[in-house]
C-alpha cells in the first residue's frame, strides 16, 4: 500500500495505529505493532494495580518496550485525570517519540510536547474539536465515531460522517477510529479521505495484549449487537452487554445524574471487567466492531493482514 | 465507475439509489435519479400527507414518473403501514412497477408475491438477523442502514461502517450501503466495506426535483456536524434535525419522562408541517448525520454525476 503522511509524521511503515486502551495497552502488544510496521501505544496504567504508582508504571512500560523495537512506539494520556502533569514530564524524560491525548483540552500539553520534539496525535469526535486541536499546533488529529469502544463522544457522529467532514475541515491528517477492524474498514476509512486508521478493539483480541482471556473470548465471542452505549448522563460509554451494563442502562431509561453513575461505577470497575476477568460485574470497553471479531492472533499478523488485504480490496474498488 | 451486481439485477448503470423519504420523495426526484444512471424511489404518500388516498397518490406518481423517463425506478412499501394488505401493491403491479424496496416489517409477508409479478425487492435492514431473514426469505437485495440515517431508525444502533463487512459476510446476496453517505467518498467506502451500491436520502433531499419545502433543503444545507439528533429511544427512534421540538423531547428522555411524552407518532402532522410546511424549528426534520456534507441544492442527476467522477478520483488515489 501507498505511504502517507502519517506514515512520514510518525516514522512508521503503515499508517495503522494500535489505540492506547486503558489498563490493556500494554508494551508488548505497542512493540509488536510497532515492530509490524504500525504504531503501538502504551497506556499509562497498563497492567497495573489499582494502588500502585502511575509514572513508575508508565516508565517501566516505556522501557519495556524498548527492549523489544528499536522503532517508534506512543503512548496515550487522559488529559483530564490528575496525574497527568506527572506523566508529561516522563513523556519527555523517557524520550517517548509519540503521544495521543485523548479526553481535554488540547491547549493544555500540547505546546510543552512539542516544544520537547514530542508528536502530539489529539483524539476528536466532532468538526469543531478537530480544529481546536489544529489550532493548538497538534501534528493529526484521530477522528474517533460512535462505533468506538470505551469513552466516546457527546454528538454521536460515526465514523462515516465524521472522518470526511473533519478531513474538509482542517490540514494536518486525519486518523479513521471507531469501527475499523481490518482492511475493508481501512480501505473505506482512507476513501473517507484519512490518511491512517486507529484500532482498539481488534488489538485487544490479540496474543500480546494482557488483557484477562475471557475478555478476549467475550469479544469473540460476541455478534453485532452486543455492544451498546451506557451513562450518556456522565460520559458515554461503549462496552459489551453483561450484568453491570444493564445496570446502567437501568438507571439511564429512568434518568439518572453523573454523580449517581459516578458512584456506581466507581475506581476501576473497567479494571476489573478487562484485566481480572470480571467479565459480568466489570466494565468490558468494546467497539461496535467486535461481532466481526472472530480469532485471537498475533498483534503483527493483525497489521500485515491488513496490508496485504488492503491492496486487494482496492484493486476491485477500480 | 465498475458496474456491479446491483447494476445488473436492477438493470441500472450505477449503483446509487435514492431512499424513498416519505413525503417527499415523489416522481420528479425518482425520474431524475433514474435518468441519470440511478434509481429513483418512489415514496406512497409523496406530497399526500392523508395516507387514505395514497392509492390515488401512488398511481399517479407511477404514470408521472414513466411519462419522465423510461428507465427502471422503484416504489417503497413501508410494510407497517401496509400490514398484509395488498391494495396498494396490486396498483403498483398494475401499473407495471418492476422494482420495490420494503422496509419497517417483515419481508415474508409480500416477497413471494412480488416474485409472482416478477418484481424484484430490495429489503432494509439494521442488523445481521434481519438481513438473514430477509435473504431466507427470498428478497434479490438487502439495504444495510447504519444509526447515521435520517428518519426511522433501528434500536441496535449499528453504524455504516460495522454493520455493512457483517451483512455482507452473513448473507449471499448484495448487499447496499445506507446512512452516513452523500458524496464520492461515502460511496467508495461502502463499496469498499463490501457493498455493491448505496442508498442515499438526505443529499437527495437537497435536489432542485424534491418535494421538500425550500426551508428543509435550506436547513440541511446550513446543518454543521452536529445538527440532528436521535429521539425516541427505546420507542420509535427517530433522527432528525436539533430543533426546538426535539430538544425538548430529548431533554425529557434525558429526566427518564415516560414514553408517551418523549416520542412523536409515526407520520404524525409534525413530519408534515417540517418536511412539506418548512417549519424546521417545531416540526419534526427527518435527517441524517450526513448533513453536514450537503453545501448546496443541485440537480439530483447532478449528485449522481458528481458521484461517479469522485469515485473515480478517490479509488485512483488510494
Amino acid at each position: 500500500m501507498k505511504k502517507t503522511r502519517v506514515c512520514g509524521l510518525l516514522g512508521i511503515k503503515y499508517p495503522i495505529i494500535q489505540g492506547g486502551m486503558t489498563w490493556i495497552a500494554n508494551a508488548e502488544l505497542a512493540a509488536a505493532v510497532s515492530e509490524a510496521g504500525g504504531l503501538g501505544t502504551i497506556s499509562p496504567n497498563a497492567g497495573m494495580r489499582l494502588e500502585d504508582n502511575v509514572e513508575l508504571n508508565l516508565v517501566q512500560q516505556i522501557r519495556l518496550a524498548r527492549e523489544l523495537t528499536a522503532k517508534p512506539f506512543a503512548v496515550n494520556i487522559v488529559v483530564l485525570i490528575p496525574e497527568i502533569a506527572a506523566l508529561v514530564d516522563v513523556l519527555i524524560d523517557e524520550g517517548v517519540p509519540v503521544v495521543t491525548t485523548s479526553a481535554g483540552n488540547p491547549r493544555l500539553y500540547t505546546p510543552r510536547l512539542k516544544d520537547a520534539g514530542v508528536k502530539v496525535l489529539h483524539v476528536v469526535s466532532s468538526v469543531r474539536q478537530a480544529q481546536v486541536a489544529e489550532e493548538c499546533g497538534v501534528d493529526a488529529v484521530i477522528a474517533e465515531g460512535f462505533e468506538a469502544g470505551g469513552h466516546n463522544g457527546f454528538d454521536e457522529l460515526t465514523t462515516m460522517v465524521l472522518v470526511p467532514q473533519i478531513a474538509d475541515a482542517v490540514e494536518i491528517p486525519v486518523i479513521a477510529a471507531g469501527g475499523i477492524a481490518d482492511a475493508r474498514g481501512f480501505a473505506a476509512a482512507m476513501a473517507l479521505g484519512a490518511e491512517g486508521v486507529q484500532m482498539g478493539t481488534r488489538f485487544i483480541a490479540t496474543t500480546e495484549c494482557n488483557a484477562h482471556p475471557d475478555f478476549k473470548r467475550r469479544i469473540i465471542d460476541s455478534n453485532d449487537t452486543d455492544t451498546m452505549i451506557t451513562g450518556r448522563a456522565l460520559s458515554p460509554t461503549r462496552g459489551l452487554k453483561n450484568k453491570f451494563s444493564a445496570m446502567v442502562a437501568e438507571m439511564d431509561k429512568r434518568g439518572t445524574t453523573a454523580d449517581e453513575l459516578l458512584a456506581l461505577i466507581g475506581l476501576g470497575r473497567s479494571r476489573m471487567g478487562q484485566l481480572e476477568g470480571l467479565v459480568e460485574e466489570g466494565e468490558l470497553y468494546c467497539g461496535a466492531i467486535s461481532g466481526m471479531i472472530h480469532d485471537i492472533v498475533g498483534a503483527g499478523d493483525v497489521v500485515r493482514s491488513m496490508v496485504q488485504d488492503y491492496d486487494i480490496i482496492v484493486a476491485g474498488l477500480r | 465507475m465498475k458496474k456491479t451486481k446491483v447494476c445488473d439485477l436492477l438493470g441500472i448503470k450505477y449503483p446509487i439509489i435514492q431512499g424513498a423519504m416519505g413525503l417527499i420523495a415523489g416522481a420528479e426526484l425518482a425520474a431524475a435519479v433514474s435518468e441519470a444512471g440511478g434509481l429513483g424511489v418512489i415514496s406512497p404518500n409523496a406530497g399526500e400527507p392523508d395516507w387514505s388516498k395514497v392509492g390515488d397518490n401512488i398511481r399517479k406518481q407511477i404514470r408521472k414518473a414513466k411519462s419522465l423517463t423510461t428507465k427502471p425506478f422503484a416504489v417503497n412499501f413501508p410494510i407497517h403501514m401496509i400490514k398484509d394488505d395488498r391494495t396498494l401493491i396490486d396498483i403498483a403491479i398494475s401499473e407495471g412497477v418492476k422494482i420495490v424496496t420494503t422496509g419497517a416489517g417483515s419481508p415474508v409477508l409480500h416477497t413471494t408475491y412480488f416474485h409472482q409479478h416478477g418484481i424484484k425487492v430490495l429489503h432494509l435492514v439494521a442488523t445481521v438477523k434481519h438481513a438473514v431473514g430477509a435473504e431466507k426469505s427470498g428478497v434479490d437485495i438487502v439495504i444495510a442502514e447504519g444509526y447515521e440515517s435520517g428518519g426511522i431508525n433501528s434500536p441496535d444502533e449499528l453504524t455504516t461502517f460495522v454493520l455493512i463487512p457483517q451483512v455482507v459476510d452473513a448473507v449471499k446476496i448484495p448487499v447496499v450501503a445506507a446512512g452516513g453517505i452523500g458524496d464520492g467518498r461515502g460511496l467508495a467506502a461502502a463499496l469498499a466495506l463490501g457493498a455493491q451500491g448505496v442508498q442515499m436520502g438526505t443529499r437527495f433531499v437537497a435536489t432542485t426535483e424534491c418535494l421538500a419545502h425550500p426551508d428543509y433543503k435550506k436547513a440541511i444545507v446550513e446543518a454543521g456536524d452536529t445538527a440532528t439528533v436521535i429521539t425516541g429511544r427505546g420507542l420509535m427512534m427517530f433522527r432528525g434535525l436539533l430543533n426546538d421540538l426535539t430538544k425538548e423531547l430529548r431533554k425529557k428522555e434525558m429526566a427518564g419522562a415516560p414514553d408517551e411524552e418523549r416520542s412523536v407518532k409515526m407520520f404524525s402532522k409534525l413530519s408534515e408541517s417540517a418536511l412539506l410546511q418548512g417549519d424546521v424549528v417545531k416540526g419534526q426534520a427527518a435527517c441524517g448525520e450526513v448533513a453536514g456534507l450537503v453545501h448546496e441544492v443541485i440537480s439530483a442527476g447532478e449528485v449522481v454525476r458528481r458521484m461517479v467522477v469522485d469515485y473515480d478520483k478517490i479509488v485512483k488515489g488510494l
